[in-house]
């Protein structure tokens, strides 16, 4: 464009989840996507909450089928969008994820490695065997560099987890740039 | 003026014998080299994980430079670290990976290694953790002194970076 | 089948001013095929539409022409508007349905994914310290129960439906039988104007009924609207002009010095060179030497890069994993004259020697390998490079153990092509060598040169991106065959020629 700013255009969907999950339970996802200030979404869907899942058998993949469809506008590459996961089961946060959208127009699949935070306080080490699970307030923090100096900060990486999302970006439009990338 | 995109994830570990590690990252660039935006340095949080050898940290890194010369290309260096259950850290490694000069999507392996001390403080590392470290962590980063350094191998980090070059064709710069 | 389908007429432009008018030209032709060309130009049905303009559709003019049928404002005010109006012969086919009409269709699905644009504002400068100081009390029910009702809002739209029926009178009603040719959505708040499907470019749409017969209709969907004003429209550039103009200079500032050209003549190839790791290597605490050879013509800048060790490293793991981590990075340089002169340069080569140091130091070799330098394409290389050492039968591995033969010849570069090679022939017969580990080594290579400049370019800027061999680039650079280098060579020869002449 004259004015020097680009479209970038992502839709996907978040396909499943693959967790040790039990029969019987139910699981839902949120995402969110983050970018960085000199981005502005002029279309399609910012963040969005999943239906509910239900597991039937032991250790079968979630299905989730969600759709993430966003058309964004920037003038500089700095603060790329990144989409932001949190899995829960039932009301209990089993996750979080992160992954910048890739750079390169095509499709892609990506697997998304999921961690929940764990409690730094003692009573929270207790609590934690009858299920109290720290949540983040905001999981935005997980996709910025600044803050992460915090040492208290434990998050375990859960087994085994993945999903797995097919990246179709349309049209990426970068006039002011000559040579991309492969 | 050129200007270079890193943008990524410090994504994991692998092979260091030990979970509950963190990494502090730093970028190192020339004096003809400007960070217009993103940061310089960072710590990735604590990362465990039950069943395999493996740390995931999926940490973003987004850095914006500018250049005027060629002198100086970027590199990361990274320290890994281990947070005990009492809470102290122990150094677990020491690496350095050139940011590639290709644009497009690179994933880079950085092996890492520690110095290693005779062994009186071996058996005290031992059971106390610990170890000798760095003076000054910019000797990562330097070749001179090098050989003095005996060290031990440890783990991979693993970076999954994409590289964006703008304004190199200008001045004559083929890539 | 396409020169059918060129004979269709040509857009054309009209003159309202600056709200959106969209004209809309549909005709049925069942078979494109036989269709003549007479009936390809006439007769077809165009209808003007203003943003929001209503125009009704039959059903709609029997329905709302009845008094009694209309119950709320809305239809009071079509009523009213039914009845004042003319009505045009050629509202046949076309109608449209607006905002008010709350039309429902089905290919517009109501998602039940939520959109926080709004909500993103109000909360768009709170960072973490703000948030955790104001929640003191973190109510995780009150979160939840706002996620779960925020369900379902979707974006604040103004829509259009352009819509042509195909229906007939059955026994004086009306029978509908709809369809959506164009969409048209505006946000209000965005200033975004969605229209689906686009505006037709020189071939129409398609639009097929399968019901008792296939009937085919095509249609073009045209931009009727004036453009703005030149001089708007050239301000708006200056303005947009004058931002890019601004950031740009906003980040000169950060750095004031241009940017570093080599001198000309010369091609500068950049290797950032790092030693990554060994592998399967014989002993521990292994550390690598390098010595790099720059055939003639090839300078260096800093040549105390040239050659170097690595830490020594304690091996792990049942391949025995070594690790160095060391980087240097080099600037060689390479007059491009003698490119054309003699033709193609020699290589340079990188030659690696690994030893270890076993306890009461013992030096031993434990591998030479050797690269040829990749300057022909500039990328990010990595290399496994395997290695040998030299032995010589029992009593050198004897003294390998025993002592340790660290540099045990006398030039490295035989290794790679030796030296002393005459003819076309060399022979490394006789010498016995033993495959050790593998030692992995990663390069990037940038070039850069006053050559490749775009005032000295010009033909290979259109195959950008194709041509990557840099003797190729360098070859139609035509820096190198200007006039001052054809001159100086010219002097040269004349120099050459007297001073012969003299002695």
């Amino acid at each position: 464009m004259g004015d020097g700013t680009f479209l970038v255009s992502i839709s996907g969907q978040l396909d499943y989840i693959e967790v040790l999950a039990e029969s019987g339970s139910n699981w839902h996802c949120k995402y969110e996507f983050v970018s960085g200030p000199d981005w502005k979404i002029i279309g399609g869907v910012e963040s969005g909450l999943s239906q509910i899942c239900t597991v039937n058998m032991n250790g079968e993949k979630i299905v989730l089928n969600l759709p993430l469809e966003v058309m964004m506008k920037s003038t500089n590459l700095y603060g790329w969008p990144q989409v932001l996961v949190s899995i829960y089961n039932e009301m209990t946060l089993e996750g979080y994820g992160r992954c910048h959208v890739p750079l390169s127009p095509g499709v892609h699949s990506i697997d998304i490695s999921l961690c929940k935070p764990l409690t730094s306080t003692l009573l929270g080490k207790i609590t934690s065997l009858f299920g109290y699970q720290p949540e983040l307030i905001q999981p935005k923090m997980l996709a910025t560099t600044a803050g992460n100096n915090c040492k208290s900060f434990e998050i375990r990486c859960l087994k085994f987890t993945r999903k797995e999302k097919d990246f179709f970006i349309c049209q990426v439009y970068l006039i002011y740039f000559l040579y991309i990338l492969i | 003026m050129a200007e270079v995109h890193i943008i990524g994830e410090l994504s994991q570990s692998k092979d260091f014998g030990q979970q509950h590690l963190f990494c502090k990252w730093y970028l190192q660039i020339g004096n003809n080299w400007r960070l217009l935006s993103g940061k310089k340095e960072g710590q990735t949080q604590v990362s465990s994980n039950e069943f395999e050898d493996i740390c995931k940290w999926s940490y973003p890194l987004d850095i914006h430079l500018a250049t005027s010369g060629l002198q100086g290309w970027p590199k990361i260096y990274i320290q890994v670290f281990h947070l005990d259950w009492v809470g102290r850290s122990h150094l677990y490694g020491y690496g350095v990976v050139t940011i590639p000069t290709h644009p497009g999507q690179h994933e880079l392996d950085c092996y890492t290694w520690r110095p290693v001390g005779n062994l009186r403080e071996r058996f005290v590392q031992y059971f106390m953790g610990g170890g000798p470290q760095l003076k000054d962590p910019h000797l990562i980063l330097s070749t001179t002194d090098r050989y003095k350094l005996n060290t031990e191998a440890m783990g991979v980090v693993t970076f999954k970076i994409t590289v964006v070059l703008r304004h190199f064709s200008d001045f004559g710069v083929e890539y | 089948m396409k020169n059918k389908m060129e004979n269709f007429n040509p857009i054309y432009q009209t003159l309202n001013k600056y709200t959106a008018i969209y004209r809309i030209r549909i005709k049925e032709i069942n078979d494109l095929v036989i269709a003549t060309d007479s009936e390809l130009k006439e007769n077809w049905e165009i209808k003007e539409f203003k943003w929001q303009q209503k125009v009704f559709n039959n059903f709609e003019k029997q329905f709302y022409g009845d008094e009694k049928n209309c119950v709320t404002d809305i239809e009071k005010q079509y009523n009213l508007s039914l009845i004042n109006s003319v009505n045009a012969t050629d509202d046949r086919i076309l109608f449209s349905y607006i905002d008010n009409d709350n039309f429902n269709c089905d290919i517009e699905s109501t998602s039940i994914l939520k959109n926080t644009c709004d909500r993103k504002q109000a909360h768009e400068e709170n960072s973490l310290e703000e948030i955790l100081e104001n929640n003191e009390e973190y109510d995780y029910r009150h979160y939840l129960d706002e996620a779960i009702e925020d369900v379902g809002t979707l974006d604040d739209y103004s829509v259009m439906f352009i819509m042509a029926d195909m229906g007939e009178y059955i026994q004086e009603n009306w029978v509908k039988f709809e369809h959506i040719l164009c969409t048209l959505k505006y946000n209000k708040e965005k200033n975004i104007l969605i229209i689906c499907p686009d505006f037709s470019q020189r071939l129409p749409y398609r639009l097929q009924l399968n019901s008792d017969s296939i009937r085919t209709f095509y249609y073009f969907i045209e931009n009727a609207s004036e453009d703005i004003p030149e001089e708007l429209a050239q301000k708006e550039n200056e303005i947009f002009k004058k931002i890019s103009e601004y950031r740009l200079s906003l980040k000169n500032i950060t750095l004031n010095t241009t940017f570093e050209l080599p001198s000309k003549n010369t091609l500068e190839v950049h290797i950032f060179f790092e030693i990554v790791s060994g592998q399967h290597f014989e002993y521990d605490d292994i550390y690598v030497k390098y010595f790099i050879d720059l055939p003639e013509k090839w300078t260096c800048k800093n040549s105390g890069l040239l050659n170097g060790i690595t830490q020594t490293c304690r091996g792990k793991g049942h391949s025995n994993l070594v690790t160095f981590g060391h980087v240097f990075d080099l600037i060689l340089n390479y007059d491009i004259q003698d490119f054309f002169d003699k033709g193609f340069p020699k290589y340079p080569y990188i030659y690696f020697e690994v030893i270890s140091r076993g306890s009461w130091d013992r030096y031993r070799c434990e591998g030479l390998t050797f690269k040829c330098l990749p300057i022909a394409k500039p990328d990010s290389y990595h290399f496994d490079l395997p290695c040998y050492r030299l032995t010589d039968g029992r009593m050198s591995d004897l003294r390998r153990f025993f002592i340790g033969d660290c540099s045990n010849y006398n030039d490295i570069t035989w290794i790679g092509l030796p030296k002393s090679v005459k003819g076309s022939i060399f022979n490394k017969y006789g010498v016995q060598t033993v495959g050790t580990g593998t030692l992995s080594v990663r390069m990037n290579v940038i070039h850069q040169s006053q050559a490749f400049l775009t005032k000295y370019n010009e033909a290979a800027q259109l195959a950008r991106g194709r041509e990557k061999y840099i003797f190729d680039k360098l070859n139609s650079s035509t820096l190198v065959k200007s006039v001052e280098q054809v001159l100086e060579a010219f002097k040269r020869a004349r120099e050459n020629m007297i001073q012969a002449r003299n002695t």
